[in-house]
């Protein structure tokens, strides 16, 4: 794993040396390649003025907000699938016309129901979380192994008993492969969603970060605002949901 | 005789693509409290679905199941059952959490509140009875085969229920580990009170285990002949009684 990063590392440095150059070589203007002294300094601006930060703190909260949210939703309604055929019927109805669609093509009929503020983006997010959550909580629950069922029976659980401590933990590298589709997904569903909505009293996140700053002709904030969306993209995937493999579906023998 | 647990004319078909295949046909059977029993047979004669008709996990066509002369209807704490595949324990807990989780759900059963101390005590105890109180902080997956028999062994114990139904349960471990288990398991047997039904198509195990051995055949299952076997604990495999034993039972199983 040491040496994963070891390499990301060298070719980092290997492509930041490369477009360093080729902005230095003058073959395009400045205001379209700006050299990365010219990002970083920006970079370095917007955090010391504040504004990178409010707008990070923006996108955060919403995309936590709208990522715990959902994940409640699709618990209920993943487990309801798995105890009622009815429910099953219906939410895999949902699921089969909501999960190929977009949350983009949702955005003009959002706007017209809902305005274009915080709630708007968040039902957005939650849109794009939903739908493959479900399906993985669904098949994760429908493919733990038979001999849970009836050990669950032999021992006499009530459902409840048995929903928390056999069928969600029994499915837990299901659940978090959702997961980080639902992160990846809603990451990006966000970005877009802020560009379009645009601010409320200068404040619409790190989407709306950027598109700002092309009106400016900013090409140095433009690239700033994309290195954060990067960084914290990266983070989440490689630090956060690893950490959560490691300590227990990794710990359990349940993911190689 | 008093009779414990009772079979009476049990029937199970299953429907196969052209028609329906008897998986057991007419079984009468009497079984003692605290009796050893094995149901021995070869593979395909029924003797796993009818262990499942017994744990409840599956419902006869006809006949009746009946413990003290009341009817068995579904499944239940007082018959435990311990399966063969290693993965019948939690990976997600540790192993004295598996056992623990019997010990909860027998208490909760009987209505019984257990403070967290005596639940983690009787589950500690169930482990050293298995030999395995130093692996309480594993996870199943970094136990070997018959360790994982053996957390699976103790578990089935802490359930407490008078009635211990063993569907191959040493079916995958190496055979130096499967006769440590089998002597492992008479100890136990021994030492306290428990009706167990073992079934197998091991003859030797049969042999070793049981104080009755039902015969199965195949197409359809049916019992051919229950051979009692008396000879004393701790039997020895190179006995001349144990080999003629297991030679007149093969006599009977492959005539």
């Amino acid at each position: 794993m040491g040496n994963k990063y070891h390499q990301r590392l060298i070719w980092i440095t290997v492509l930041a040396l490369i477009w360093q150059l080729t902005a230095l070589s003058g073959i395009f203007s400045e205001m379209i390649f700006p050299g990365l002294d010219h990002i970083f300094l920006a970079l370095i601006e917007s955090f010391k003025d504040g504004t990178l930060v409010k707008q990070i703190i923006f996108s955060l909260s919403i995309i936590i907000q709208g990522l715990f949210l959902a994940t409640a939703a699709a618990l209920i309604l993943a487990l309801s699938s798995y105890f009622s055929e009815s429910a099953a019927g219906l939410i895999d109805t949902l699921t089969a016309l909501a999960h190929p669609l977009p949350g983009i093509a949702l955005m003009p009929l959002i706007l017209i129901w809902f305005g274009s503020g915080r709630t708007a983006i968040l039902i957005v997010i939650i849109h794009s979380v939903l739908w493959p959550l479900i399906l993985n909580l669904s098949t994760g629950f429908n493919s733990i192994p038979d001999i849970y069922t009836l050990i669950a029976e032999n021992y006499r659980l009530n459902k409840l008993e048995f929903m928390f401590k056999i069928l969600i933990p029994a499915s837990l590298p299901y659940f978090i492969s959702g997961l980080k589709i639902a992160w990846a997904r809603s990451w990006r569903a966000l970005i877009s969603a802020e560009m379009l909505f645009g601010a409320i009293n200068s404040l619409g996140g790190l989407g709306w970060f950027i598109f700002q700053k092309r009106v400016f002709f900013d090409l140095p904030g433009v690239f700033a605002g994309i290195i954060v969306i990067i960084v914290i993209g990266v983070t989440v995937e490689d630090f956060i949901f690893k950490k959560i493999e490691i300590r227990t579906v990794k710990k359990w023998g349940m993911l190689k | 005789m008093n009779s414990y647990l009772e079979l009476k004319s049990i029937n199970k078909s299953f429907e196969t693509e052209k028609r329906r295949k008897a998986a057991l046909k007419n079984i009468n059977l009497q079984i003692k409290e605290n009796e050893f029993i094995t149901i021995l047979g070869p593979s395909g004669c029924g003797k796993s679905t009818l262990l499942k008709i017994i744990a409840g996990f599956s419902r006869a066509d006809s006949g009746q199941l009946l413990k003290n002369k009341a009817q068995i209807e579904k499944a239940g704490l007082d018959r435990i059952m311990l399966f063969q595949e290693f993965e019948q324990l939690f990976p997600w807990q540790k192993v004295i959490e598996n056992v623990t989780f019997a010990v909860k759900a027998a208490a909760k059963n009987k209505k019984n509140k257990l403070s967290k101390a005596a639940i983690k005590k009787k589950a500690l105890k169930y482990l050293s009875e298995v030999k395995l109180e130093n692996y309480q902080d594993y996870y199943p997956h970094q136990l070997s085969g018959g360790m994982k028999q053996r957390v699976a062994l103790a578990r089935t114990l802490a359930a407490e229920g008078e009635i211990m139904l063993m569907d191959e349960p040493f079916g995958s471990v190496d055979s130096q580990t499967r006769q440590e288990l089998q002597q492992l398991l008479t100890q136990l047997w021994q030492e306290e009170d428990r009706t167990i039904i073992f079934v197998t198509h091991d003859i030797r195990e049969a042999v070793f285990l049981s104080e009755r051995i039902v015969l199965m055949k195949n197409e359809p299952g049916e019992i051919i002949k229950v051979v009692e076997n008396k000879m004393p604990y701790p039997r020895r495999l190179s006995s001349r009684e144990f080999n003629q034993l297991f030679e007149q039972l093969q006599g009977q199983l492959y005539n």
